[in-house]
């Protein structure tokens, strides 16, 4: 849905604020602040399977499960965030009131500087003292970051349109938040590229054409950028994939340095949202200095998360969220007397997916649509072992998954080191022994069970792959491949 | 064309918002925007009209002010209609009336120095910088009977080099007392005109000329008036440089014989109400030709019920030529 332009909301004023702030129209124009029990739930949504499933239609059906996937569980890291943009964004545009000429002034200063064509100086971020906002979040991929960094967003009208303020006219345009991806190209003018089309996105003009249009050189890109972020007045700015920039090889002399970025960000002052996985953050805060970018590890480290660090996690047996999760995905109308969902079965469940949301979520979908089909056959009896099928809707499902998902089974803890209790252990101890049988069979020169009487052998670099145990697999199937 | 405009500041030119919101969203110089993507040549003078963009900008704040009301309060387009024939054309509104005015061209335009370059004063500049965060073309600085500056009683200065915004930190300097009594007279005759009806202002101004000067349309005609006529051109020139209008023009070698002050001919163009000569040169002749009663009885209009030939009705006393040659 996000090529769709944003409604343009007209600016409804709070009355009731600070001091420093009542002329100030941008916050002003602010929602305002919610507490965590109204936020929980705005921000929470449980999709219901309604109780007569197996009488509707196959195909509403099917679709009433697809629609599981709607369902949002917020976590105690989606309030921090929220009370970090919260407050980042109203002290910024505490800091640039539009009727200030210090605003002004620094407007007619950057268009000049764009038109001038004024080379972007890379250590221009050292004539500040103060730092440019940063909120850095980070996880695994598949655990929610951008779709809740996204939601918090959304709470917040993204074009805001000023007609009066005060009883005087005020005509602006007011873009509360951007969020667009750092580039995965080598290329300094992707991330300007990226910036622009999702500035035309929200604003539903052609914007870019004229900041940008026919420019090459790459400091003009970047003074446009930066001049585009004060004329619109974009409160926050959400770069996600922040990977690409975060270990920046040296050979890589495209992609911006973190020095770059901060003395892109730091005059404009604009609170930033990074958001990069998990497995970036460890490999940079090993190797946080960089001779290139002049920096020490602590510069590094404080530039990249100057006002919050927010980890999304794995998510572990027994918390709140994992309970709500196996509540709404097996909800106790169909899952229940001998086909119930013990905590045995949770466990597995959540070894299977290491704790990733994502990887919950598809196969939940993928385990309540075979439960499905078996049900609505009569051959639902043939499920003997929950857990059982559960490993067969595993197996045939997530094989494409199951790779990337082996380094996190074996590192992930089900429940939190301390309050592991001895049953969690051993289940654990005993699912991880299955996943390690499931691993690929030894390659072995001697294809067995050959199908066809000619089968052409598939080769991936020096490895080789029997096509026939892939064919196997499927041929098993009582259950369908989604 | 442009988005999110700023909301003018107090007397700002419509050109001046214009300008800002286009620096803040091109990175282009206005002169290459107007050339490459208008395809339209980017005049620098506040006597050219930028109609187009200006209309823009006047829809865009259709919700503050009528499009009348904004024209008059935040540009000097009024100043160009104030003796325009309008007769020939089918003007019904504020809109059809200005895009008549882009059509126009006007005589001896080039040759008022008050209207040929954007101007502002010094001081207003620097205090809105440090109060505004940026200075702005005032619409009252634009207009071409003004020389200073009614705040700082300080003299207005003309943009040199390429069009922006008005630089800030400059040397003011002060007013003569003879320009502050030139721009006080002609601003008292254009109130006097502008309370005269648009579509009588120029006949009636015309009239009065005529009668002043002793002349008709077909005299022009008779070869024997042409000597009266050189001469008193001659005296004309030498009565425009006593005074202090020339702040407000200068001669021109390319418009040599078509100046009404120093040619028949030119005389002859002006004093034909279907051509349009820069409304300063009208604004001049009533200056120097006629007195304040003069003016007053000259923009005098008919009462209801007065009778039709009420404009033959007035006259004013010939201008007498001291000149013995003549006589």
């Amino acid at each position: 849905m996000r090529h769709l332009v944003p409604m343009r909301v007209k600016a409804d004023y709070q009355s009731s604020l600070r001091d420093k702030y009542a002329d100030n129209p941008f916050v002003a124009s602010m929602p305002p602040f919610m507490e965590k029990e109204d936020f929980d739930a705005f921000m929470s949504y449980k999709h219901t399977l309604p109780d007569d499933l197996f009488e509707l239609l196959t195909i509403d059906a099917k679709e009433e499960i697809d629609d599981l996937k709607k369902t949002y569980l917020p976590l105690n890291q989606s309030y921090q965030l929220y009370e970090h943009i919260y407050v980042q964004m109203r002290k910024y545009y505490g800091q640039v009131n539009p009727l200030s000429a210090d605003a002004r002034r620094l407007q007619n200063e950057l268009s000049i500087s764009l038109k001038s064509g004024v080379a972007f100086r890379q250590n221009e971020a050292e004539l500040y003292s103060e730092l440019c906002p940063t909120i850095l979040v980070s996880g695994e991929a598949g655990c929610g970051k951008t779709v809740t960094i996204r939601k918090i967003l959304s709470l917040f009208p993204q074009v805001i349109q000023h007609q009066s303020f005060a009883g005087k006219p005020f005509n602006n345009e007011q873009v509360v938040y951007l969020s667009f991806d750092m580039q995965s190209s080598k290329s300094k003018k992707a991330l300007v590229y990226n910036f622009f089309a999702e500035l035309d996105r929200v604003l539903g003009l052609e914007a870019s054409k004229d900041f940008i249009k026919g420019i090459t050189v790459v400091d003009k890109l970047l003074s446009a950028m930066k001049l585009a972020i004060h004329k619109y007045s974009i409160g926050i700015m959400h770069i996600d994939e922040f990977q690409f920039a975060l270990n920046r090889r040296k050979a890589s002399k495209d992609i911006p340095t973190l020095a770059e970025l901060e003395a892109l960000f730091n005059k404009v002052g604009v609170p930033i949202i990074l958001s990069a996985t998990q497995d970036a953050i460890t490999e940079f805060s090993q190797n946080a200095a960089s001779a290139e970018s002049q920096t020490t590890a602590m510069q590094s480290v404080r530039r990249v998360s100057s006002v919050a660090h927010i980890t999304f996690k794995q998510w572990k047996h027994g918390a709140n969220a994992t309970n709500t999760f196996f509540d709404v995905y097996f909800p106790k109308s169909i899952f229940c007397a001998s086909y119930e969902i013990d905590n045995k079965f949770q466990i597995q469940f959540l070894m299977y997916a290491a704790g990733v949301p994502h990887a919950m979520t598809e196969l939940a979908i993928a385990f309540v649509r075979n439960f499905y089909d078996l049900k609505k056959k009569g051959q639902v009896e043939t499920i003997s072992d929950m857990s059982l099928f559960l490993a067969q809707v595993y197996k045939v499902r997530m094989q494409t998954w199951h790779s990337a998902l082996r380094v996190l089974q074996n590192k992930y803890s089900v429940s939190g080191d301390t309050s592991q209790s001895e049953t969690e252990k051993t289940q654990a101890e005993h699912v991880k022994s299955v996943l390690k049988a499931t691993k690929r069979k030894s390659r072995t020169n001697k294809p067995a069970n050959v199908v066809a009487n000619k089968i052409e052998r598939i080769e991936e670099g020096e490895e080789v792959i029997n096509p026939d145990s892939i064919v196997a697999d499927y041929s098993k199937g009582d259950f369908d491949v989604l | 064309m442009f988005y999110s405009l700023p909301v003018p500041f107090q007397d700002e030119h419509v050109a001046s918002v214009v300008y800002r919101a286009f620096q803040c969203t091109h990175h282009l110089s206005i002169e290459q925007y107007y050339k490459q993507e208008l395809n339209e040549l980017f005049f620098d003078m506040p006597q050219r009209f930028w109609l187009n963009s200006y209309f823009d900008v006047a829809i865009a704040f259709k919700h503050y002010f009528e499009l009348p009301e904004f024209l008059s309060r935040f540009s000097n387009l009024c100043d160009y209609t104030l003796l325009l024939n309008t007769e020939q054309t089918n003007i019904q509104s504020p809109m059809s009336l200005f895009e008549y005015l882009s059509t126009v061209k006007f005589v001896q335009a080039v040759n008022i120095k008050s209207d040929r370059a954007w101007r502002y004063c010094p001081e207003c500049a620097t205090e809105e910088e440090k109060s505004l965060g940026t200075s702005y073309w005032h619409a009252s600085h634009q207009r071409y009977y003004r020389l200073s500056c009614d705040r700082h009683q300080c003299l207005l200065k003309s943009l040199e080099g390429k069009f922006g915004l008005p630089p800030v930190e400059q040397q003011s300097s002060e007013v003569t007392t003879k320009q502050v009594a030139t721009e006080k007279r002609l601003r008292w005759i254009v109130e006097q005109i502008r309370l005269t009806p648009s579509k009588l202002r120029k006949s009636c101004l015309i009239q009065a000329f005529k009668q002043k000067l002793n002349i008709s349309d077909a005299e022009h005609l008779k070869l024997q008036n042409r000597d009266r006529l050189r001469y008193l051109h001659h005296w004309f020139a030498d009565c425009y440089n006593k005074t202090g209008l020339g702040d407000f023009f200068e001669w021109g070698a390319m418009g040599a014989n078509l100046y009404p002050l120093d040619s028949i001919r030119g005389l002859y163009f002006m004093l034909d109400c279907k051509n349009n000569i820069h409304p300063m040169i009208y604004l001049m002749l009533c200056y120097v030709l006629l007195t304040d009663d003069e003016i007053v009885m000259a923009l005098e209009t008919p009462n209801e019920g007065a009778e039709n030939n009420f404009m033959a009705t007035r006259m004013l006393m010939p201008f007498e030529i001291p000149n013995a040659k003549y006589a």
